[in-house]
């Protein structure tokens, strides 16, 4: 008994230390400002306490999901929102998020920086931060080693060169577009490039060719591309343009080559452009636009490659040297206006698991 | 006529209030988000598709089923093994074989990946092996992952709860029936296994409602082709923003929940049986060739159905693979690497904090759950006739979506003081509900068996009733809510659930950091999340061995 | 006629030797009571009758045919433990039946032996009941029941009455002696209680440091004890060492004086051998003091109350106290002289 006796007041103790550690009291007057995000935000922290220090403010973000979760959250909680900022909503979800009336307007000094293609809102309701290319990746080894030529458009995906194999399974891995954001830009590229008439058959011979489908990038990347870390059996996946990028910098032993590149020919790739908007019903509306001011700004542009792996919209923002040398950006990439993808999305993606996966 | 004594009426009132707590929490944390989401959901716009609604139902229940059969086949045998014999490392294996429960489904993947994947492990074996050129195993994204991935996650609980309820067995009752004619294999079937039958539910329940809610092992490993109830609300709620549709299967999923839980209750006679405390099995050293054979395999193919995977990716923490080359070396750069924030990340994830956190939360759990299911278990003995419901109400947070009740909380903790920033207890709070049934399950059948005459003895002896709960029924019951308290902790380690959508990131934790290191490409992050994955089941592991030698009078070895 | 033959039987426990070659023999009809400490290994010699456990060493035969290869569950030999080991997941009358289930016999003959097991012994309104609901007299009615149903050859009793009152043991010990002799089979009924043993056994069989170190009718045992163990064991008291002086009449000289005593009718008895004799009570008698052969003197200590007459304490002044159950009672403190004739008195070899 006296051994249980230590024991829980040493648990006891230490669960005190615990729970008087996690409450950390509510600091001072500086109003905090809220951003909500996606789990995928980086950002660095001397940036972070250089908006704080100058603008005397605490600033806190919520990462709340993939991009989906993330608009859900705050669609419904849009009557109370305790956030000030949302970003990460992008193109294929735009429409829904100006639909559901978010965001108070705001024309920034610093739009004049960016080029009109991105300006994807009239109303300047949800402001462009960055894009990114969903392009498919080539192992270099792989297509090297069996002299394979690389495809260059939608079209060559389903030639038997990249076909079923030994195992009965094509050479490209592709993600759902139900539960995956680049599957789902994928789609909208053969969308764009065949029309409503001519997709589904494309997909067809897509699943005729023995394409594999993964349900999110995750799995497609890591445990079906063969020239990841998971080392699968295609050498073909739909990623990001600035995913060779990743591979060199995050690379066990520092090399110059990246052993990945994106197919970038023109209609291969789909632009996805992120936006940020200031949440009706802020209660700090003049520090939210400073802070979208700062998104825009060179120094968070200039921040974003490293640390989100996306490309900076803002023309006066340099790339980091290795995103010139290992990403590259798609020559001509699709793009749809997102009123059309809010209002067919859903239906889109029924008709392609008709035909995929039933 | 039996006058109640005071003592009596006092103990009855304690029971009745004793109700409060648990009802309290459910309904503060259960039954408010989960009503408030639920009428959101269902009163927007939103096609629903009857045949969408039912062709994911029937796959749902079928691969639970069969998980769940698979799961008691092994589960029963390690169960025997565990309470019948000792061996050497018997304490360690029993352990390894409740890592799995904490682990996240893309470790598990990324183990499974490491072992059975086309460039795993095993493939590559059987390919040197035999001169193939293509490899022979081709396992993912098959019915079969899904079935395996299942039984890994979920065998301990049976070898605990059966296992524990099995050593407690008298040990006569088996030989009574041996003498009386019964054939070992009749003795099992019409001595223990009836025997056993509460404890085989229990554990059943628990397993059935984790594969019916199963989600990552569905989306990740079983892969687009398959679509349950889980993965469907999903889909609809992040991608298609179909609330009303994602509304509806919510509510299909609960009463499928309620209608499993109401027939485990129906099935589950009061016809309790009385333990005798101290008579259980003695585990024993195998004796003889036969005993000794089965021994040896049954190790063996536990070793090979849970170790493996997870030993598959911790050998992979500690290796670089350099793409340039194609070379791979062993390294703890991995570990190194964790504690560097190279790009200055805002967002970086200490280890040694995100570490104390999780370690924080699942203690917080384990209390609350312990709290909870103790005095549930207590207010349930005194009230048959609605126990059946009670017992409904508290699993069903187990059979709810995650998703849902994940936006539950968010818009019902959505403005301080009551929000997740200001509260962070509101994260153990949330693994509770999902913990403390597994502290119901476990201590409930104990309790229920415990004869009545040992308490009147200890009262009649002079012990005022404080101490002969203390003295009598305590060491009984802490044994069991032992087994309970460390599913709490795994499961909190775990992040089961609805937490996803809570997380804070001032607060971070294992799991989470995991996630946004396989968020990205490179070697460098593949590998960091395997270190991180190792150190969660490190840190398991020693806080698990660490609440098993917690020395309890009743704390019988087996 | 059916014969159980134990022969040298050797069981070690926990590395120790427990049975260090013990034989016995039970016949049809007979019941052999198996005495003996707690721990000294009757439990488990009866779970190696059984085949619940084997033995390092000896053998198990029934009519001749050794049972080492023939499993527990096939030799159909009763066995009641002592905490009676009912299912608890089956009622009183399922309980009952489950060996004739074993038996695979047809359900309605089932529940006609069934009825018949109870109410031979009285519990036939009990069928229904929770085994839990159940006394512990009621309990053991129900575990006598389901053995005997069983129609097993030969039936153990592991201290069946140890758990029960003193009252009703001595209600069950006599429709226990019924029942088993009734049954007709051989029966090894194992106790700790000597009172029991002999109210109850045909045979006694006294189990002590692993062996049975004697095997005979009770009123030969009581008669003529082994030894010294065995004569305590019994609960014989007031013992006195002494030599023997002459053979015939029988007399050995002691400490207190000299005592004649009846020979023993097994034994060789030599002059000079040294002996310890028991002084029983029974027909002991208070004299006024003289000098004389089968006496002894000295001073009361203690006098209480029994049911069967008073026991008196006393001192016989060379350190050995005595007692010996008188009609009257005499004070305390006074002197006492009591004549012991030669049938009250045991010969005991050392």
């Amino acid at each position: 008994m006296k051994t249980t006796k230590r024991y829980s007041l040493v648990i006891g103790i230490f669960m005190l230390v615990l729970i008087l550690a996690a409450c950390q009291p509510k600091t001072t007057e500086i109003p905090t400002l809220t951003i909500m995000t996606h789990d995928s935000f980086a950002i660095s922290s001397d940036l972070v306490k250089q908006f704080e220090e100058a603008h005397n403010v605490h600033l806190a973000f919520v990462p709340s999901g993939d991009a989906g979760a993330m608009l859900n959250r705050a669609i419904l909680t849009k009557d109370s929102p305790q956030t000030d900022v949302l970003y990460g909503v992008d193109n294929t979800f735009l429409s829904r998020a100006l639909v559901e009336e978010l965001f108070i307007a705001y024309k920034s000094p610093l739009l004049a920086s960016i080029p009109a293609e991105f300006k994807l809102d009239a109303g300047n309701r949800s402001l462009p931060v960055d894009y990114g290319d969903v392009c498919i990746n080539y192992d270099k080894a792989y297509f090297a080693q069996h002299a394979l030529a690389i495809p260059a458009s939608l079209q060559d995906l389903v030639s038997t060169d990249y076909g079923k194999q030994a195992d009965g399974k094509g050479l490209l891995v592709v993600e759902n577009p139900a539960t995956s954001s680049p599957g789902l830009a994928f789609l909208l590229t053969t969308i764009a490039v065949y029309g409503e008439e001519g997709y589904l058959q494309f997909w067809q011979a897509l699943k005729d060719n023995g394409v594999v489908v993964a349900n999110d990038w995750n799995t497609a990347y890591y445990t079906n591309f063969s020239a990841s870390s998971g080392k699968g059996a295609q050498p073909l996946v739909v990623s990001y343009a600035s995913s060779p990028a990743a591979e060199v910098l995050f690379a066990s032993t520092p090399t110059t080559e990246a052993p990945t590149a994106s197919i970038t020919a023109v209609d291969t790739c789909f632009r996805q452009v992120e936006f940020v908007g200031i949440l009706k019903g802020t209660k700090h509306l003049k520090l939210a636009q400073q802070f979208v001011d700062f998104m825009l700004g060179v120094d968070f542009q200039e921040d974003m490659p490293l640390q989100m792996f996306v490309y900076p919209v803002n023309q006066d923002a340099a790339l980091p040297e290795a995103f010139t040398l290992y990403a590259q950006t798609a020559e001509a990439p699709v793009s749809m206006d997102p009123a059309l993808i809010g209002a067919n999305r859903e239906r889109w993606i029924q008709a392609w698991t008709e035909v995929m996966l039933k | 006529m039996m006058i109640k004594a005071p003592a009596g009426k006092l103990r009855d009132i304690t029971r009745h209030l004793l109700w409060l707590i648990p009802l309290l929490f459910l309904v503060l944390f259960f039954f408010i988000p989960l009503g408030k989401v639920l009428l959101v959901m269902v009163s927007r716009d939103g096609i629903v598709s009857v045949p969408s609604i039912l062709k994911p139902l029937g796959f749902t229940i079928w691969q639970a089923a069969l998980s769940t059969l698979l799961t008691f086949i092994v589960g029963v045998l390690a169960a025997y093994l565990f309470s019948h014999f000792r061996f050497i490392g018997k304490r360690s294996l029993r352990l390894l074989v409740t890592l799995p429960f904490i682990l996240p489904t893309v470790v598990v993947a990324a183990g499974f990946n490491a072992l059975l994947g086309p460039h795993g492990w095993l493939n590559l074996l059987l390919m040197n092996v035999f001169n193939l050129t293509t490899p022979p195993i081709s396992i993912l994204n098959t019915l079969c992952v899904i079935l395996l991935a299942h039984v890994f996650y979920n065998t301990s609980i049976l070898i605990r709860v059966v296992g524990s309820a099995w050593s407690a067995l008298d040990v006569d009752l088996p030989e009574a029936g041996a003498v009386l004619g019964a054939s070992p294999l009749q003795v099992f079937l019409k001595v223990t296994l009836p025997l056993l039958k509460p404890s085989l539910l229990a554990a059943g329940l628990l397993v059935f409602l984790f594969d019916f809610t199963s989600f990552g092992v569905i989306l990740l490993l079983g892969g687009p082709a398959f679509s349950t109830l889980e993965t469907e609300i999903y889909t609809q709620t992040l991608s298609m923003l179909n609330l009303r549709m994602a509304g509806i299967l919510s509510l299909v999923q609960l009463a499928c929940t309620l209608v499993v839980t109401l027939l485990y209750a129906r099935v589950n006679a009061k016809r309790a049986t009385t333990l005798k405390p101290g008579k259980g099995i003695e585990p024993q050293k195998p004796i003889g060739s036969t005993q000794k054979l089965f021994i040896g395999l049954s190790i063996l193919f536990l070793i090979l159905l849970f170790i493996s995977p997870i030993l598959s990716l911790v050998i992979r923490s500690f290796i670089s693979f350099d793409a340039a080359s194609g070379a791979s070396r062993l390294t703890v750069t991995n570990y190194s690497g964790l504690f560097t924030n190279a790009r200055q990340s805002y967002f970086y994830v200490p280890p040694v904090r995100a570490a104390l956190n999780s370690l924080g939360f699942a203690m917080l759990t384990v209390a609350l759950a312990l709290l909870l299911g103790i005095a549930t278990a207590y207010a349930q003995k005194g009230l048959p006739r609605i126990k059946k419901w009670i017992d409904s109400v508290i699993m069903l947070p187990l059979g709810t979506s995650a998703v849902t009740l994940g936006l539950g909380f968010l818009i019902t903790f959505n403005k301080p003081p009551f929000d997740v920033a200001s509260f962070p207890v509101l994260i153990p709070i949330a693994h509770t509900l999902i913990a403390f049934p597994f502290i119901l399950r476990s201590v409930a059948p104990i309790l229920a068996s415990i004869p009545h005459n040992l308490m009147d003895a200890g009262s009649v002896l002079g012990a005022s009733p404080w101490r002969v709960w203390w003295n009598v029924e305590a060491p009984i019951v802490s044994r069991a809510a032992l087994v309970g308290g460390l599913y709490a902790f795994a499961i909190s380690l775990g992040e089961f659930g609805a937490t996803s959508f809570l997380a804070r990131p001032d607060l971070p934790t294992l799991p989470v950091a995991i996630y946004r290191f396989l968020s990205q490409p490179g070697e460098t992050n593949y590998g960091q999340a395997l270190a991180m994955a190792t150190l969660l089941l490190i840190l398991c592991s020693l806080a698990m061995a660490l609440i098993e030698r917690i020395p309890l009078a009743g704390n019988r070895e087996y | 006629m059916d014969t159980l033959k134990v022969t040298n039987i050797h069981k070690d426990y926990d590395g120790a030797p427990l049975l260090k070659g013990l034989s016995l023999e039970v016949h049809s009809g007979e019941i052999l009571c198996l005495l003996g400490r707690s721990g000294s290994g009757k439990s488990t010699l009866l779970r190696i009758i059984a085949g619940l456990e084997q033995p390092e060493e000896g053998e198990v035969t029934w009519n001749g045919i050794n049972l080492a290869n023939t499993p527990a569950h096939l030799r159909k030999f009763g066995l009641m433990f002592q905490d009676y080991a009912l299912f608890p997941h089956r009622d009183v009358a399922q309980n009952v039946a489950f060996g004739l289930e074993m038996m695979r016999l047809p359900k309605n003959k089932i529940s006609e032996m069934v009825k018949i097991a109870l109410e031979r012994v009285n519990m036939g309104d009990f069928a229904k009941r929770s085994v839990s609901e159940l006394s512990g007299g009621e309990q053991q009615r129900v575990a006598l029941a389901r053995a005997l149903a069983a129609q097993p050859r030969l039936l153990m009793l592991d201290e069946p009455l140890a758990a029960l009152d003193r009252s009703l043991r001595l209600e069950l010990q006599q429709e226990l002696s019924t029942q088993l002799h009734q049954a007709g089979i051989p029966v090894i009924y194992v106790t700790h209680d000597q009172e029991e043993a002999v109210i109850l056994g045909d045979q006694l069989a006294i189990l002590h440091d692993g062996e049975i170190i004697q095997n005979d009718s009770p009123r030969q045992v009581y008669a003529a004890p082994a030894n010294h163990w065995v004569a305590e064991f019994l609960g014989m008291k007031n013992f006195i060492q002494g030599r023997v002086s002459s053979t015939s009449p029988l007399i050995v000289t002691t400490p207190l004086g000299e005592f004649e005593v009846n020979k023993p009718q097994k034994a060789e008895i030599n002059a000079g051998l040294d002996v310890t004799l028991s002084l029983s009570s029974e027909n002991a008698e208070v004299i006024d003091a003289i000098d004389s052969g089968n006496i002894i003197r000295g001073t009361v200590t203690a006098c209480n109350f029994r049911e069967n007459g008073f026991l008196v304490t006393l001192d016989t002044g060379q350190e050995i106290a005595m007692e010996f159950v008188l009609q009257e009672a005499p004070p305390v403190g006074s002197p006492i002289t009591l004549e012991i004739p030669p049938s009250s008195i045991i010969l005991l070899h050392n």
